[in-house]
């Protein structure tokens, strides 16, 4: 029982025999207000209901009396009134029950809601509560962490969501979103977090294969707020002001300090490394400003003293400081929400808008956001109920900063000592493309200025991508008899991206295309580009529609039977259609143009060859439809046996294959046991204990397939410019969609006292008919076909447990989430003839070796390093240094297999601690069982292309060594055997294990306060992301989480939500 | 019982609609609406002909198999330290080199000549579309036969009359049909598919096609001419010259090229009669490619070729920049009427007609050298003319992909042969004539799905 400040003990006569009890109820661990509470006095057995702000009154006849406050999902309440309030208003914060979580009982698949304690299938459903907790722009990245059996991938960059692990090997990975029960199409960083109202996991076969052919991956289904039927006004004001720090360029390892860079050029011009590039004057090679000054210093134009006080002071730069200085900044991020729902008998209404304001970590980066929803539902007749949607969202992404600064060409990146400004600010130029030394002097007087100064283009970049995005949704329910309804629904949406990047007369991508394109006669200058800017245009249009017949039904049947069941038919329609190009002598003030000649080969400035204008005019234009009919239905006996089976087929358009026309219905079948509930059974420890089973397929879909030869009609290139043809593909009549069958077998319980529960699940997974290039004989004109040719099975436990450790004043509520995941390629054609070294590799792409795990990293063995600084593999099972026969050659008795790059264990612990109105929580996540590989130093690359690694400094260097290090010694000429070998040994393998404080949220809710006639109420939150990992099973202080990546910078909210 | 009567229409609407949309899902029609623009099934001549103008694979997709193998060029150790362990076989004539990349670029083209084949065999011909529809089966037809002939040249024996019969030649795909057995013709049939293919390419083809991308009729002459030199067959190789010079002779004049340029020479220019080029290779991309320092001196001080061909690097070394493509990756293998002067001249000498033959060699050279500079070659002999031809045309068709097919052609002919040597680290390796190692092994990877013959090794 919880009351938190009863501030009634004023001494005030008891004879008053009428008198009102109101005040307000609210949940106590998220301050929302519960409306439709029920409030009864036990004594004078009269009720009400809360409205939809929480508040209550409720009137008192007699004294004492007892209060009873319940709300599903919330223990009841039990407040004893022995003596009048004396005009005070009563504040009861209702404990949720344990278990509950972040789980609720009502879950939705997007065709019908069902009540979990019936259903058979695995669903994962997050509530507003646990996802407004974190503060983001977009949905998916809060389910990080808090989603039971969901693992985000950050290693490639972007966050790849992969529900249970991986179904496939070459389709995509990426689960089916559907928002507001139809899959959506758009990009779903268009949906705003703030209009979500719950989220809801579809993890096995009963649960997602009403989704069919699609949803092999998983299904997240999102549902937005709804304006609610008799409910007043209610207006919800949400505002974030996020503040992150700049990220550290100085945790890469891939770095070498700039005198010990020097050092090396100095080494490797002394022995010829440079000559070729500094007399190539046929494309004047990039070279970098320590080997310009050699190289005069060769030459006797600089003297050895200047030239060796000129290496010093390159010596003290770092590019890093620069680079930290002038290219990021610590971004502020705004968001505002804004809320407004209501309802009477017959209307429900709501409008929520919002706006976001990003700047990027990157000086020029940001994007703004304006979106806008709207729903009404309507009851015309008690019979019909009419509902209409608006989504509209606007944004503008400015891409205007420098994330990779490079030279072209073969470099990757700049020397260490690279400077962006000089003491006073003023920007500086960097060799891009050419040799510094050709483009000082090239064409003076004549041509544009051709150096590359990053800081100038920043300021002259504008670089624009501007999205506006409608979505419009109706649905008619009509319900002629209880317990069936007929619904017809469709959505329509429509998204225009306009993609803009000016090239300023000033910018440097213009100056040098100008100056490239300009060659003389002898006599004369002529321009084949000509001055002015360039502009690069793109616009994309997606225009889609579903519609959707659907009959459900939800009858009693006899004394003890329920049966639901639902049958539907949907057509999709998804047509994309785009244009780019490029427009050249481009005048962004008056918006004219100047024509070029596209088709004639012109001689490229002095003696860099010849080349024609790039044209780049494209179009496209993409249709997919897809039908679907389908049926589920659920029979459950006396509220605890309960049987369930679906069965769905699609078709599409896919080009020519006969499988798409004619597949074989996708099915589930699933059942399931309360146990609680059997009259047959008593339990002595147990409120719930619910078993659940099922069965079922789900399929992939590949959108690139076809059975018949097809071509891809293209523009012509240069030098024909005549239209032509690629061949995609040989005929293949075989082909049909993946097929992944699950099996899936799971328990629901809560014992006595609610203070503890969890779901424990199991699952078994099967992918067949996995499409994988395959090797044919080159001689067919490929080497390879797509077919049905990989399978793949994985199986796992999804554990999440909710314990409630304190429960008094002070609450103290903890959820454990803990998932372990494993698959097996068990057959996979495309590698079968592959020699071992191949699969030697970074682990970060999907390796498919039947017998190993998909994401299998594989190593050359390794034996140190010899005393002369080489690193030892094997071949054969003989320890040898011939690099070349080992990566051509090795054996599997060469090699190791080091175990998965993707973690087989992970979960959370989240912790929420309340005392009156503070909450404190922190979500701690962890990953368990894995390798990575570490980058590492690669000689040849780092002479070539600068790449460098901070292993450099830890090289073998004098006999000894060989004790203490394994990076090897630095040879010239370097051998890229060597390199390939030590790079992909087990050398550079660590365990990959993690624990991460993954977020914090502090909040204060103030309750009831007065505002002129009405009460509001108040929160104020703090927020922080990206704190660091508190443990971490390497020694090099890398974050695998983010593979070769940096890790996201720290990030602080500021917060407030008002509720009217 | 008002409201049901009154609910009993509304109902049919929605069964009706619930029906249509159930109708819908296994409608044909809808499902038939193409899936992406772009794609299509190959079915009209417009198809046909866009397979063939796909310039990145029949103008460009082809190995440099043989310019990697010839003694006009040769690395630097780090150069070839760098080299895939393939290509480093292919460089050193090691008996396991087997080229995958050079049989899978050229079935690509075969199967992009094959597709137009079948696509353009499928169009009924009527007065409207005959001349196309013969043009483009003629340069299908020439495609194929052009792969054909380089698959011959790398993975069989050269040809030799007498013994063709009974020596394993290529497999002769001519359809697209993945379920098509797969086995090797004699050398014989091989070369009889060729030419003949060749032959009915020059009956169908028209006298000149724009852009010489597209080959004409004097292109599948000079084709001709081309294949007939490599099977020894100096009377027919004579004549198809002629008859490719007969319609297409200009030449340029060197002297009015920029010897200091970087690219001297453009795609398309006067003397290209079917512009195509082999894929840049890092063994055989300049200036990784050093020249052979006696074949660079070999071009006399005023002879342009020297500089226009040739840069210097500061080591010394020299590397060849005068490909016919206006690029320094790729190097220039199509035809053009140069090597047509210098096959019709070496048919000559090595027909007696040596009046005929110094004409024509010295109608070439006096093109390239400094004006005014030029003196006519004479000879005493057909045969010393002969000598002079074979060396004019080292000097003329390098990094052409002509050298490798010269030195099997002339190996089998015995009369000129060559040892050729290569040092690697330190290690000499010698192809000498005759060695079975002239021919590449067919790659282990089409062997062991096919199973078909592979190449012996002495």
């Amino acid at each position: 029982m919880k009351l938190l400040f009863l501030l009634a003990f004023a001494a005030v006569s008891i004879t008053c025999t009428s008198q009102t009890i109101y005040g307000t109820i609210t949940a106590a661990d998220t301050h929302e207000p519960l409306g439709n509470a029920t409030v009864r006095l036990k004594n004078a057995a009269t009720t009400t209901v809360a409205d939809n702000k929480g508040y209550f009154a409720i009137s008192l006849t007699s004294l004492p009396d007892t209060i009873l406050v319940s709300y599903t999902g919330f223990i009841t309440e039990t407040i004893a009134i022995a003596q009048s309030m004396g005009g005070q208003a009563l504040h009861i914060q209702m404990q949720r029950k344990p278990g509950e979580l972040g789980a609720v009982t009502v879950v939705s698949t997007g065709y019908q809601t069902l009540n979990k304690l019936r259903a058979t299938g695995s669903f994962e459903k997050i509530d507003s509560a646990l996802f407004n907790r974190a503060v983001s722009t977009d949905v998916l990245s809060r389910l990080d962490g808090i989603t039971s059996g969901l693992f985000v991938n950050k290693t490639t960059g972007e966050n790849e969501l992969l529900v249970r692990g991986l179904s496939t090997i070459n389709a995509s990975t990426a689960p089916l979103i559907i928002l507001d029960n139809f899959p959506y199409q758009g990009d779903i960083n268009n949906i705003n977090p703030d209009d979500v109202q719950s989220i809801t996991v579809l993890k096995d076969a009963a649960a997602a294969s009403i989704w069919g052919a699609r949803a092999g991956n998983g299904v997240i289904v999102i549902n937005t707020k709804k304006g609610q039927y008799n409910r007043q006004l209610h207006i919800a004001l949400n505002t974030a002001l996020t503040w992150q720090q700049k990220p550290d360029l100085f945790y890469s390892r891939q770095f070498i300090p700039a005198g010990d860079f020097i050092d090396l050029e100095q080494y490797l011009f002394s022995q010829g490394f440079y000559d070729n590039a500094l007399t190539d004057i046929y494309s004047w090679p990039v070279v970098s400003p320590a080997v310009e000054i050699l190289s005069k210093q060769r030459d006797g134009t600089v003297s050895q003293q200047d030239a060796a006080a000129q290496l010093q002071q390159l010596r003290s730069y770092d590019i890093r400081n620069d680079e930290e200085k002038y290219l990021y900044r610590q971004p502020l991020q705004q968001q505002y929400a804004l809320d407004v729902s209501g309802g009477s008998g017959t209307l429900a209404y709501l409008l929520n808008l919002g706006y976001n304001g990003d700047e990027g970590q990157l000086t020029g980066n940001y994007t703004n956001r304006f979106t806008m929803h709207s729903s009404v539902r309507i009851k015309p007749t008690k019979k019909l109920e009419v509902e209409n949607e608006l989504f509209f969202t606007s944004s503008t992404t400015v891409t205007n900063g420098i994330n990779n600064l490079t030279p072209s060409g073969d470099k990757s990146n700049y020397y260490p000592y690279a400077q962006l400004a000089d003491a006073a600010g003023n920007a500086l130029a960097l060799p891009k493309d050419y040799r510094m030394a050709y483009l000082d002097t090239a064409g003076q007087g004549i041509l544009k200025n051709w150096l590359y100064r990053p800081l100038d283009e920043l300021q002259y970049a504008d670089n624009t991508a501007a999205l506006s995005d409608i979505l419009l949704k109706g649905s008619l329910r009509y319900t002629p008899v209880q317990g069936l309804n007929i619904d017809l629904s469709g959505q329509y949406e429509r998204s225009n991206t306009k993609g803009r990047n000016y090239y300023d007369p000033a910018t440097y991508g213009a100056r040098s295309e100008y100056n490239l394109y300009t060659y003389s006669d002898g006599t004369s200058l002529y321009h084949t580009i000509p001055a002015g800017g360039i502009l690069d245009n793109s616009n994309s249009e997606l225009s889609a529609y579903s519609l959707r017949a659907l009959l459900s039904y939800d009858k009693q049947i006899g004394e003890n039977g329920n049966l639901t069941a639902i049958a539907g038919a949907e057509v999709q329609n998804n047509h994309l259609t785009g244009h780019s190009g490029r427009i050249y002598g481009y005048n962004d003030a008056s918006l004219t143009v100047t024509p070029v000649d596209y088709v004639n080969y012109y001689p490229l400035y002095g003696n860099l060859g010849y080349g024609v204008v790039p044209y780049s005019e494209d179009l496209s234009d993409v249709l997919n439809r897809f039908t679907s009919v389908y049926a589920n239905a659920a029979y459950t006996y006396k509220g605890c046996y309960t049987l369930s089976g679906s069965v769905r087929k699609d078709a599409s358009n896919l080009f020519g294959v006969a499988a798409n026309k004619k597949g074989v219905p996708l099915w589930s079948a699933g059942t399931s046991w309360n146990v609680t509930h059997d009259q047959l059974i008593s339990l002595p420890w147990f409120s719930l204990l619910l078993l659940r089973a099922s069965l079922g397929y789900n399929g992939n879909i590949k959108n690139d397939i076809a059975a018949v030869p097809t071509i891809t009609n293209s523009s012509g290139d240069p030098p024909t410019y005549l239209p032509q043809a690629y061949i995609n593909n040989l005929s293949n009549p075989e082909l049909q969609w993946e097929k992944v069958r699950t099996v899936n077998i799971g328990l629901d319980f809560r014992l006595h006292g609610d203070r503890l529960g969890g779901t424990v699940e199991y699952y078994n997974r099967k992918s067949s008919d996995l499409l994988g290039a395959t090797p044919i004989d080159p001689t067919l004109g490929f080497n390879a076909m797509v077919k049905n040719s990989a399978d793949m099975k994985g199986n796992g436990i999804d554990l999440k447990l909710n314990y409630r450790i304190l429960h008094s004043a002070l609450q103290w509520d903890a959820q454990l989430l803990a998932s372990y995941t494993e698959h097996i390629v068990t057959k996979y054609d495309g590698s079968k003839n592959y020699p071992p070294g191949s699969f030697a590799g970074s682990g970060y792409a999907i390796n498919p070796l039947a017998g190993k795990d998909p994401y299998a990293l594989i190593s050359y063995r390794f034996n140190g390093l010899d005393n002369t600084g080489k690193p030892v593999g094997y071949l054969g099972g003989e320890k040898t240094t011939d690099y070349a026969s080992i990566v051509n050659n090795a054996t599997w008795g060469d090699m190791e297999v080091e175990g998965t790059t993707r973690p087989p264990w992970y979960g959370g612990l989240l912790n929420v601690v309340s005392y009156h109105g503070w909450q404190l929580s922190f979500n701690i996540t962890y990953k368990f069982g894995y390798v990575f590989r570490r980058q590492t130093i690669n000689y040849t690359a780092l002479f070539d292309n600068w790449y460098m690694n901070a292993d450099y400094l830890k090289r073998w260097q004098h006999p000894g060594d060989e004790k203490t290090t394994t990076v090897p010694a630095l040879t010239y000429p370097a051998d890229p055997y060597m390199d390939r070998f030590y790079a992909y040994s087990q050398a550079t393998v660590d365990k990959g294990g993690l624990v991460r404080l993954q977020d914090i949220n502090l909040n204060y809710t103030m309750q009831n306060i007065r505002w002129g006639t009405s009460h509001f109420t108040l929160q104020l939150y703090v927020y922080g992301a990206n704190l660091g990992l508190l443990w971490r099973a390497n020694h090099y202080g890398i974050d695998p989480d983010y593979g070769y990546g940096l890790p996201a910078s720290l990030s602080i909210s500021f917060g407030l939500k008002a509720n009217f | 019982m008002k409201n049901r009567k009154y609910n009993r229409p509304v109902l049919q609407t929605v069964l009706y609609l619930l029906l249509c949309l159930l109708g819908l899902s296994s409608c044909k029609k809808y499902l038939d609406a193409k899936p992406d623009k772009k794609l299509a099934v190959p079915e009209s001549l417009a198809d046909a002909q866009a397979l063939l103008d796909n310039y990145a694979i029949l103008n460009q997709f082809y190995p440099a198999t043989g310019l990697e193998s010839d003694d006009d060029h040769y690395l630097l150790p780090e150069d070839y330290n760098s080299l895939g362990i393939e290509a480093q076989q292919v460089y050193q004539w090691d008996k396991d080199a087997a080229n995958y990349d050079a049989w899978t670029y050229l079935y690509t083209d075969v199967l992009y000549a094959n597709l137009s084949l079948e696509t353009t065999e499928s169009v009924t011909v009527d007065i409207t579309n005959e001349k196309e529809w013969k043009n483009v089966k003629g340069q299908a037809l020439f495609y194929r036969a052009f792969a054909f002939f380089q698959v011959a040249e790398y993975f069989a024996s050269p040809y030799n009359t007498s013994s063709a019969a009974n020596t394993p030649g290529i497999p002769l795909r001519l359809t697209s049909d993945v379920n098509e057995a797969i086995a090797r013709a004699s050398l014989e049939q091989s070369f009889a598919r060729i030419t003949g293919d060749l032959k009915e390419a020059v009956q169908l083809l028209p006298v000149s096609n724009t852009p010489v991308a597209r080959p004409a009729k004097p292109a599948a002459y000079g084709l001709l001419a081309r294949i007939y030199l490599t099977m020894n067959d100096f009377e027919h190789a004579g004549l198809y010259a002629d008859s490719c010079l007969q319609l297409y002779n200009m030449l340029m004049d060197y002297n009015s090229i920029d010897t200091t340029a970087g690219t001297p020479f453009t795609v398309f220019n006067k003397e290209v009669i079917w512009q195509c080029n082999s894929l840049g290779s890092s063994a055989v991309y300049s200036p990784t490619a050093k020249t052979d320092s006696v074949l660079y001196n070999s071009y006399a001080g005023n002879d342009l070729r020297k500089q226009i061909f040739f840069s210097t690097s500061a080591d010394g070394t020299h590397s060849f920049k005068g490909g016919y493509n206006g690029a320094r990756y790729y190097n220039f293998i199509g035809i053009a009427t140069d090597e047509m002067y210098l096959v019709r001249a070496e048919c000559e000498a090595r027909e007696g007609k040596l009046v005929e033959a110094l004409s024509d060699v010295n109608t070439l050279l006096e093109k390239r050298w400094l004006t005014g500079t030029f003196v006519p070659v004479t000879a005493a002999s057909a045969n010393d003319a002969l000598k002079i031809i074979l060396s004019e045309r080292r000097k003329e068709l390098t990094f052409r992909n002509s050298r490798w097919f010269d030195l099997r052609r002339l190996n089998e002919e015995g009369k000129f042969t060559v040892t050729l040597k290569r040092d690697v680290n330190g290690a000499i390796y010698e192809l000498k004539p005759g060695d079975s190692k002239y021919t590449f092994l067919i790659p282990p990877a089409v062997i062991g799905i096919s199973g078909m013959e592979q190449n012996v090794r002495e």
